[in-house]
């Protein structure tokens, strides 16, 4: 079940919106959940609304700014793929900071929203992977996403997670096993003892490697050449 | 010292040696860029040096003692300085040639004073000024002509094969020492001397072809340039307009306010709302420059029914300079908007990203340009270490590739999958590198 969250102050226009999301072929319309907001008082519980997978959010809504609105729902934990809707595109970092998927103009609804909410799907359908690994004798399903980055020490190789209830899973399969594992979802070995999620990963020097939560982690010199490379076209990649 | 031969070898001849090595090593760096400094540098000379007098203890025949110094040289030139094979072969058989010829000219000068005056002091006096003049020419050559930036072009490649080895026969038939002798010389020093020009001509019209990139590289520029300029006031003047109208606004809703009309001040407020429908800044990254180019462009794209999508973050702490920046960006999204006319409208778009990250030492600035593309002949990927030919995406990611590498950024630009990506994290400084 996906869940859609349209929040509009005009309630026209957002009822619009969701008759279009259950007309398009891409997702069966039963197996999708569309809440349409446009009340100031609705909007204002926003917080329970956190766990949506897909924000449609008007940035203009009467007295309220929807990019202030969507600052506060990813303070509260909102990590569903945010398109705004508007009258009019501004690209400014405001909206990069709140981590803005697409900008959908009002005007171009029937044009560019099949291809916009395809992509919305594909990038839920990534967010929402998870790789079984053996860890300690049996088999965990662990979400790619809270991923950041394995350890190896010796035999052992430590997952570290972010996000979820345990912050390290310990496994016995090996470095390479899991590399091959991973690679397709966006795993880089940047060092004979390290496998990084590039999705965590800040910047990636010749000197070190640092992750979003500022963690270095060593680089190897041989293959810095190729694993930069990958990383540049793996971020241009992202949406 | 004995040689191979058995014969003598005389200070005069280890002296002759290391002058014509001397000689050579000078006049090779005046075609070549040098790449080693220092110890290494002075290391590899000494090698060089007894490397020559090697083939002197040797073998006592010319031929392969030129062959020998042939090899000599070359190893030497590929390891001190930067140098395609082609044109290293093409100088070092010139080079030996010249050195072979010379030297028998001179001793056949020297022997016939001597012979002629009968004093033995004269023969040696002949040989030191020859050696001597010979480092102080190869000297003021390697003054006199600076070498040339390392050309990818392979167009001289059949003439850079053909006179060396033409050379090369001519020698081998001197070296027999049959009696057309006198003959072969002759033809070798005319060869020599076709093949100085030749390398004199091979550098100027590749200066030449240098000075017209450059030239087509700066008219790139001035376009680019012009577009940003035309941007910048088309922009000015929406601002003016709707300043006008904004204060033509104030004056509306001061008399409105005046007349404590509240109805029709919320009413005209809603209208003005409304109407509001077009912004200056379809971008707006807090960077002029920028600001000036992705706008300028956005517009564009729009205008050509491009679905133009950017991802921007605060870029005011930004300290490359405009023009680089211009090149680069204005480039990068003309290829891109160029690529996505191929196809239909509903699957044309551009997507650009420039992130300025500044939590790194030195600060950076990440950009990417992808979109949809038709197949693109050539290499499939193409990085700082591995450049396509320009001609391949136009002539406008070569000077990209110019800009950046200027600034030791690291890139990379790939088709895959039907789509075009340019990806690059660019050192910020103000200055380049």
């Amino acid at each position: 079940m996906i869940r859609i969250l349209i929040v509009d102050d005009d309630p026209a226009f957002g009822n619009m919106l969701a008759e279009k999301l259950h007309g398009l072929p891409l997702y069966h319309s039963k197996a999708m959940m569309t809440q349409c907001l446009n009340e100031p008082a609705q909007i204002e519980e926003m917080a329970r609304y956190t766990d949506c997978d897909i924000l449609f959010l008007d940035i203009e809504l009467g007295n309220e700014n929807g990019m202030a609105l969507a600052r506060r729902l990813r303070l509260a934990g909102m990590d569903g793929v945010l398109i705004f809707v508007t009258r009019f595109k501004e690209y400014a970092p405001e909206g990069y900071e709140v981590g803005a998927f697409r900008y959908l103009a009002k005007n171009e609804v029937d044009a560019k929203l099949p291809g916009y909410f395809a992509a919305a799907l594909e990038a839920c359908r990534q967010r929402r992977r998870k790789v079984d690994i053996l860890c300690e004798g049996e088999t965990v399903p662990v979400p790619v996403g809270a991923l950041t980055y394995i350890e190896s020490n010796g035999h052992i190789q430590t997952l570290h997670l972010e996000g979820t209830g345990r912050n390290t899973l310990q496994t016995r399969v090996t470095l390479g096993k899991l590399e091959e594992l991973l690679q397709p979802f966006g795993f880089l070995r940047i060092h004979k003892g390290y496998l990084v999620n590039m999705a965590h990963l800040h910047s990636l020097k010749s000197t070190g490697a640092q992750l979003c939560s500022g963690l270095v982690l060593p680089v190897g010199s041989s293959n810095y050449r190729r694993n930069k490379e990958r990383y540049l076209l793996w971020r241009a990649q992202q949406a | 010292m004995a040689g191979a031969a058995g014969m003598t070898i005389t200070p005069w001849m280890v002296l002759g040696v290391l002058c014509a090595a001397e000689a050579e090593r000078l006049l090779c760096e005046a075609f070549f860029p040098r790449r080693m400094t220092g110890s290494r540098y002075l290391a590899l000379r000494l090698c060089w040096y007894a490397f020559a007098l090697l083939g002197l203890i040797l073998s006592r025949k010319y031929m392969l003692q030129a062959l020998w110094e042939m090899a000599g040289l070359y190893l030497f030139c590929g390891i001190a300085c930067q140098s395609r094979r082609s044109r290293r072969f093409f100088v070092v058989v010139t080079l030996c040639s010249l050195r072979q010829v010379l030297g028998w000219c001179t001793q056949f000068f020297a022997l016939s004073a001597s012979f002629a005056y009968e004093r033995d002091w004269l023969y040696e006096g002949f040989l030191c000024g020859f050696y001597g003049a010979s480092v102080v020419c190869a000297w003021m050559v390697r003054r006199c002509h600076p070498p040339m930036p390392v050309s990818d072009t392979r167009v001289w490649l059949p003439v850079t094969a053909f006179f060396p080895l033409l050379t090369l026969m001519v020698l081998g038939a001197v070296a027999s020492g049959d009696e057309a002798m006198p003959l072969w010389m002759f033809s070798l020093l005319l060869l020599v001397i076709i093949d100085v020009a030749d390398l004199l001509l091979l550098d100027h019209l590749e200066m030449g072809a240098r000075e017209h990139e450059q030239l087509l590289v700066t008219g790139e520029r001035v376009r680019i340039q012009e577009e940003n300029l035309q941007a910048l006031s088309q922009a000015y003047t929406a601002q003016r307009k709707m300043t006008h109208d904004f204060r033509a606004h104030l004056d509306m809703l001061e008399g409105l306010a005046e007349q404590e009309n509240l109805g029709a001040l919320r009413q005209y407020l809603n209208e003005l709302r409304q109407q509001q429908t077009e912004r200056i800044l379809l971008v707006n990254s807090h960077h002029a420059a920028v600001d000036a180019i992705l706008n300028q462009k956005g517009y564009a794209g729009q205008r050509q029914g491009i679905d133009m999508r950017f991802q921007v973050n605060d870029l005011s702490a930004l300290q490359l300079p405009g023009v680089d920046l211009a090149v680069v960006l204005g480039n990068l999204l003309d290829n891109a908007m160029e690529a996505c006319a191929a196809f239909p409208q509903e699957q044309r778009w551009v997507e650009c990203k420039l992130l300025y990250e500044n939590t790194s030492q030195p600060p950076s600035l990440y950009l990417s340009v992808i979109n949809p593309s038709l197949p693109v002949e050539g290499p499939e990927e193409d990085s700082a270490a591995q450049r396509a030919e320009p001609s391949l995406h136009g002539f406008g990611l070569q000077n990209v590739a110019d800009v950046l590498d200027r600034y030791s950024a690291e890139y990379v630009c790939r088709y895959a999958e039907g789509y075009f990506t340019y990806s690059a994290d660019w050192p910020d400084c103000p200055k380049q590198i």
